[in-house]
């Protein structure tokens, strides 16, 4: 009969591979998703006319669908109607940076808004243009709010983040399930991949916290996800 | 580029089965991990020392490691401990327990937001803690709570699709089954998630109509007394 082997040291090696391409993934696309995020949020700030409703449906589409669903519509879909080939990393990546980027939108839109209208007009007063205002006078202060909800949703993204496994990325979650299926000990190799995770995502939440505390008044509700 | 719809079209019906899995599969979630949620909300106050330790402990780990890592460690852990769920079962297990972490902390937010005064008074009247929660916190707590309450919910919906991963027949499966019957997976993975987005519109209107009522009705017993 087949004995299942138990787990050895070099499958620590695959855990730590695993887990590199986990980290790797996630903070290449938070920060493809904070840019996309910004452009998003410039484009509605400035109300250029047709990009504009483009930038909303963009949003909500994203951000009220699956990400899942987005992965295999990037990963299946796109090869079938554009012709062109990804591989899963990449797939994931784009998918993984699109739905950061959908709500990095919100974040920073809501953070630009909760600046008070007079700072703009203050800044045209003096003669500043429109970028050197955003620049100069109100993005600085729209930081102050974005920091904690972006460093929540960052959180939520690093966990859902395990979902590229699904078409094919050998990231952490997808060593626990070869392991899972190799050694038929459930427990013990997903409480593993559990504690990988919980390392990196628990720093990441006390800093959430942390900032919360720090730089948010209670009322505002972050944009949080799992 | 050329899309190409005539084949999913064919296959709504199939999807549209699929959907009412995923309906469902919501549906029950939302309520359990609502009272689950609110039973970790309340536990995270408690004055027992052991009963808040427990509950940050479950919030701690559930909110920092990945959903489909929790679902795998109930759908291959619970046989060899000899509970043989099936997978619906599992998943909606899983599925709850992972927004009541959500839930609870919204709602612990919403109890935060309810004046420290307003509860002294409450114990000097003389209620006890059930009926200091059941008639003073609660309801101030829901109604700050119940808009953040929305989100968490409509991330439950959406979150049901990874149920796929675990054989659920629900509306992503089923997408993936007529993605390779059709040929045509851009087309239909664009109908899921039009769809999906239907069902997440539907609970932010349900969401919405619950909380008009519920103030409309505030606003109704104030203006009674």
């Amino acid at each position: 009969m087949y004995k299942y082997t138990a787990l050895t040291w070099n499958d620590a090696t695959l855990l730590l591979n695993g887990l590199v391409i986990t980290v790797s993934v996630f903070a290449l696309s938070f920060v493809f998703g904070t840019l996309i995020g910004f452009a998003l949020a410039m484009i509605r700030e400035r109300r250029v006319p047709v990009i504009s409703q483009l930038a909303v449906v963009y949003v909500e589409l994203f951000r009220n669908s699956p990400l899942l669903v987005q992965l295999f519509l990037i990963f299946f879909g796109l090869p079938s109607v554009l012709g062109v080939n990804l591989t899963p990393m990449t797939a994931g990546l784009i998918a993984l940076s699109i739905n950061t980027g959908a709500f990095m939108a919100v974040i920073i839109q809501a953070a630009i808004e909760e600046v008070p209208r007079g700072q703009w007009e203050a800044s045209r007063a003096f003669g500043l243009g429109y970028w050197q205002t955003m620049g100069y006078v109100v993005l600085p202060q729209a930081v102050r709010a974005m920091i904690p909800p972006t460093v929540s949703l960052a959180v939520g993204q690093l966990q859902v983040s395990s979902l590229i496994s699904i078409i094919g990325v050998t990231d952490f979650t997808k060593v626990g399930n070869i392991l899972n299926l190799r050694t038929q000990a459930p427990y013990l190799i997903w409480s593993i991949v559990g504690i990988g995770y919980f390392v990196i995502s628990k720093p990441l939440s006390m800093l959430a916290d942390w900032t919360e505390a720090k730089l948010l008044r209670p009322d505002s509700q972050a944009t949080g996800r799992n | 580029m050329n899309l190409f719809f005539v084949p999913v079209l064919q296959s709504l019906p199939s999807l549209i089965a699929g959907l009412g899995v995923t309906v469902y599969v919501s549906v029950v979630s939302i309520v359990l991990s609502l009272i689950f949620g609110l039973a970790l909300a309340i536990a995270r106050r408690s004055d027992i020392r052991v009963v808040r330790w427990l509950a940050v402990a479950f919030l701690d780990v559930f909110r920092n490691t990945p959903f489909i890592v929790q679902l795998f460690f109930f759908y291959f852990g619970l046989p060899v401990i000899g509970v043989y769920w099936d997978a619906l079962d599992t998943g909606i297990l899983a599925l709850s327990l992972a927004s009541a972490t959500s839930a609870a902390e919204v709602i612990r937010a919403g109890i935060e937001s309810v004046g420290r005064g307003v509860i002294e008074a409450a114990r000097a009247y003389g209620l006890n803690t059930f009926q200091q929660y059941r008639y003073i916190i609660l309801p101030i707590a829901f109604r700050f709570a119940i808009r953040p309450l929305g989100s968490v919910l409509v991330n439950l919906v959406l979150t049901t699709s990874v149920l796929s991963t675990i054989t659920v027949n629900e509306l992503m499966s089923k997408a993936e089954n007529v993605a390779s019957e059709t040929f045509r997976p851009f087309e239909v993975y664009l109908v899921v998630l039009g769809l999906f987005w239907l069902a997440t519109f539907a609970v932010s209107m349900i969401v919405h109509l619950v909380s008009a009522l519920w103030l409309r009705r505030a606003i109704d017993a104030r203006a009674r007394a």
